[in-house]
């Protein structure tokens, strides 16, 4: 993910809610807020929403944002996301139950060959909401079980156990060999 | 350890977090080891998965919603003075006037302002819990915010003292328009507020 860089003067000049400079850090980050977002809710209807909601909370906060390291603007947006994100699924959980739907995927061993032509995007779709969140975010965005428990109100052991669940689940779908 | 490592231990090996048995076996045995080059292998993956482009720009959205929160700042701290002027208005002339110039007059207009007052620290509690702003719900609040205003304002430009019969009537109108439009007001937020807050 390639991300504009935002120099220091435009992010000062977002900070005091300039909205031509919020708009520029807004085209530097969508792309990484989407994408986030997309990998953690169900449908992309709820990612772009989660895109705005990320990026309105964002020019509301930029003001108290006070990370002088390099990157660390981009960790700060990316946490909001993510947060944002999970607010999306645990509403969503309302309305659909998690684990039925992980339930209906249909091939979860059941039939190998139909598994095999599973690729990794459909296997990582299939997975419960809150599985699919656990894996993108510490395995690509490396979070550690602790900040996943703490951004998703739950302990570290459910992380880790969601973790391995989802690595067990993904093995299977996508017809890896089974050794231990 | 003389079983396979599980999964779960596998991956806290990834983390450099394993304990030494588990540690201990996955050096010693080829199956665990491959099953750990597969975890690595399929990380691999997901990182390589492509990113995704938003098929919209949302910064019109996003731009809009930072202005009405923004204007709703605003309008808020002009909503307390009117409600403040409205409230001590209210307060001194219906106490002033004669009971027997409008017998039935006051306890309307005491009770609307008081719904009114009401509707307003409703509003604050309300207002701040709501966070999220979705385009079209802004677009609303901003529009019922603004008719609020205009009422407000014609509200304060009144003459408190010696009203007449068709003066307080105007004024019984007024403050029924407020309360209904802080009433819209107040269902508005409550709305976002019990999303946000589920």
């Amino acid at each position: 993910m390639t991300i504009t860089a935002v120099d220091d003067v435009a992010i000062q000049r977002a900070k005091t809610g300039d909205l031509s400079a919020l708009e520029g850090v807004y085209r530097a980050y969508q792309g990484m807020v989407y994408t986030t977002a997309r990998r953690i809710c169900r449908t992309a209807e709820d990612a772009e929403d989660v895109l705005q909601e990320t990026f309105v909370e964002v020019c509301r906060s930029i003001g108290g944002f006070r990370g002088g390291e390099p990157g660390s603007l981009t960790a700060w947006i990316k946490r909001v996301a993510a947060s944002k994100a999970l607010m999306r699924v645990r509403y969503e959980k309302y309305r659909q139950t998690d684990e039925l739907h992980e339930g209906t995927g249909g091939f979860g061993g059941r039939d190998q060959d139909a598994a095999l032509q599973f690729d990794l995007e459909t296997a990582l779709s299939r997975l419960s909401d809150t599985a699919r969140a656990v894996v993108w975010l510490h395995d690509v965005e490396g979070y550690k079980h602790e900040e996943i428990a703490e951004l998703m109100g739950k302990t570290v052991s459910f992380s880790k156990s969601q973790l391995s669940r989802a690595h067990a689940r993904l093995r299977a779908w996508l017809g890896e060999e089974a050794q231990c | 350890m003389l079983r396979h490592c599980s999964i779960e231990e596998l991956l806290d090996v990834r983390n450099g977090e394993g304990s030494v048995g588990a540690r201990t076996h996955v050096d010693e045995c080829q199956e665990c080891r491959d099953e750990l080059d597969r975890i690595h292998q399929r990380v691999a993956m997901l990182k390589a998965l492509p990113s995704f482009n938003a098929p919209r720009d949302r910064w019109p959205e996003v731009r809009a919603g930072v202005l009405a929160e923004r204007r709703r700042g605003w309008w808020m701290r002009g909503a307390w003075a009117a409600a403040a002027t409205a409230a001590v208005w209210l307060g001194a002339n219906v106490l002033i006037q004669s009971p027997a110039a409008a017998p039935d007059a006051e306890p309307g207009l005491q009770a609307l302002a008081q719904q009114s007052a009401q509707l307003d620290s409703l509003l604050v509690v309300v207002a701040h819990r709501a966070r999220v702003v979705n385009a079209l719900t802004a677009l609303a609040i901003v529009d019922l915010e603004d008719r609020v205003s205009r009422v407000d304002s014609r509200i304060s430009v009144t003459r408190w003292a010696d009203l007449s019969e068709i003066q307080r009537e105007q004024l019984k109108l007024l403050l029924e328009e407020r309360v209904a439009l802080m009433d819209a007001l107040v269902s508005a937020h409550a709305q976002r507020a019990s999303y946000v807050g589920f």
